[in-house]
């Protein structure tokens, strides 16, 4: 069965939708799955093969934890190049975060000080995982709601000191960039101008967040991936497409989980907007 | 300069218990969002629980289950970056836990449906069949039987599978509760369904006698030691190896 080219957006792969997506082949360009989701056998890896069988597939981790200060979980590594092997994946992401430290772990992706010693221990934890798996990995900008009191790097720096140690792609997320520069004040176009446009940037991802309010009134954005795409993320969108050029591009929605035709019509909108900064660029070069 | 695993135990600590060890290392105003990582932790894992025992859930309802995810995960955290890995120990915890006590048989309701969900992921195997068999104990008396990675041997004091059966149904009807120790055998058959059996004392020993190692013919001389009549132990065998509980994974002794 012929698979979709990565010119068509890409939207995550979700229980909801599955016996759907095997059914009639739907118009994306390709499925981001959970690396975590599938390890082990049973059910659940099987509807993966098939599901790799008729879209392209990205594996997306988010337990494997680079930034922790111990070593990494050899047995996650493993898993995660069984799937690997299994599936031949576009890309293979994981975060710029730690999830775990000596045995104690959180299902959520926490923020580093981007002091030297963070940036050793995630060059050399990069390097071992794509070492282990055989493959360039892509790192994703995390949603931040602190940052730290000491820090050697700002947060783009550390990014491209990163990909220049070890060879690994960036996978910037676009709804992160708004969160974090809302949560920690900064600025999110200066954020996207700070990262090297010489093609490390492989993958973008857009969802949409939530706004709370804290008990002492101030207004946090948290990155619940529970709605739509906010307005000022597509502006953001456009400004990294003319900055990094046309990249692939993905639809995360994970809570209240809309119907499939909802998440297909958002990935539908990103192409509008791939399609919009393309025609400015064909027009400046007439 | 302070190591960076320092941070990290101080965040992980101030996450699971509301401290504020971490504070000191945080940029200034930031001390109040060290709650939602908490939060985000506390409702993550308390969906990963929720998704591991449904039954569990139901029987207690969603605000009981909620308190029992709270303190359940602060004794027992996250042990490993693949979540399916959390809630291992919901069953024993459960039996300490006094606001729980007045259910005895939920213990092992969260133990059958731990190993109901674990089997449901477990690495894939080729089953062993009565010919593999047959070569295997022609060739070798000494060889090792394997199991299938998703077989779980299930200590049971009350007939919870009856109740965890019952709550299938979306109505669930009152079962009346008998106090009887056994043991379940939990695995999944090769078209991916979790079965369930009750398991004779011999043929659970047999189980045990292969996870530590005995050949097969020590096994299944040591699990009918107590039998009267063998012939039901080499039933019950039969039919676990048609439905997929050994691995073609055998091998013989050193």
């Amino acid at each position: 069965m012929q698979k979709h080219t990565l010119e068509l957006s890409g939207i995550g792969l979700r229980a909801p939708h599955v016996r759907e997506l095997l059914d009639s082949k739907a118009n994306v360009g390709f499925l981001e799955a959970h690396s975590e989701n599938y390890f082990g056998g049973g059910q659940p890896r099987k509807i993966l093969k098939q599901i790799s069988e008729i879209y392209r597939v990205t594996l997306h981790g988010v337990g494997l934890s680079l930034g922790r200060a111990d070593g990494l979980d050899q047995s996650h590594i493993r898993q995660t190049k069984a799937l690997v092997d299994e599936l031949h994946p576009v890309f293979v992401s994981e975060h710029l975060t730690w999830s775990g430290y000596c045995h104690i772990h959180v299902p959520d992706l926490l923020p580093v000080p981007f002091v030297n010693e963070a940036l050793d221990v995630f060059a050399d934890h990069v390097n071992e995982f794509q070492d282990a798996i055989g493959q360039q990995i892509l790192v994703e900008n995390p949603s931040n709601y602190l940052a730290f009191e000491k820090i050697d790097y700002t947060e783009t720096e550390f990014l491209n000191a990163l990909v220049e140690r070890t060879g690994c792609g960036l996978l910037l997320d676009i709804n992160n960039i708004a969160v974090s520069a809302h949560n920690l004040g900064y600025d999110p176009v200066a954020y996207i101008d700070g990262v090297k446009a010489d093609g490390r940037v492989r993958q973008f991802h857009l969802a949409g967040y939530q706004v709370n309010e804290l008990e002492n009134g101030e207004r946090v954005f948290l990155d619940t991936h529970g709605r739509h795409v906010y307005p000022e993320v597509w502006e953001l969108y456009a400004h990294a497409l003319r900055r990094f050029g046309d990249v692939p591009t993905l639809i995360e929605w994970d809570t209240d989980i809309p119907a499939l035709d909802i998440l297909i019509a958002e990935a539908a909108k990103a192409d509008d907007v791939r399609a919009r900064v393309k025609g400015e660029r064909h027009d400046r070069a007439a | 300069m302070t190591a960076l695993r320092d941070i990290q135990s101080a965040l992980l600590h101030d996450i699971y218990s509301g401290g504020r060890d971490s504070v000191a290392y945080l940029g200034k105003g930031f001390a109040e969002h060290l709650n939602i990582y908490g939060n985000n932790t506390l409702f993550g894992l308390t969906d990963i629980l929720a998704n591991a025992y449904p039954v569990v859930k139901r029987i207690v309802g969603e605000e009981f289950f909620k308190t029992v995810a709270r303190h359940y995960l602060t004794a027992h955290p996250q042990p490993s970056g693949n979540r399916h890995m959390f809630g291992g120990e919901l069953s024993r915890f459960l039996k300490g836990f006094e606001p729980a006590l007045s259910l005895p048989y939920l213990p092992d309701v969260a133990a059958l449906e731990w190993a109901h969900f674990q089997a449901s992921i477990a690495d894939d195997a080729e089953t062993l069949d009565f010919n593999m068999l047959a070569s295997a104990t022609g060739g070798d008396p000494s060889f090792v039987l394997g199991l299938h990675p998703s077989v779980h041997l299930v200590a049971q004091n009350y007939n919870a599978l009856d109740i965890w059966r019952e709550h299938q149904n979306e109505d669930p009807s009152t079962i009346r509760l008998i106090p009887k120790e056994h043991t379940l055998v939990i695995w999944r058959a090769a078209d991916d369904s979790v079965l369930i059996r009750k398991a004779s004392a011999s043929f659970a020993k047999l189980i045990h006698n292969c996870l530590d190692g005995l050949s097969f013919a020590e096994a299944m001389m040591a699990a009918g030691e107590s039998v009267a009549d063998m012939t039901a132990l080499q039933q019950e065998f039969a039919e676990a190896v048609a439905h997929g509980v050994f691995s073609d994974k055998t091998e013989a002794l050193p």
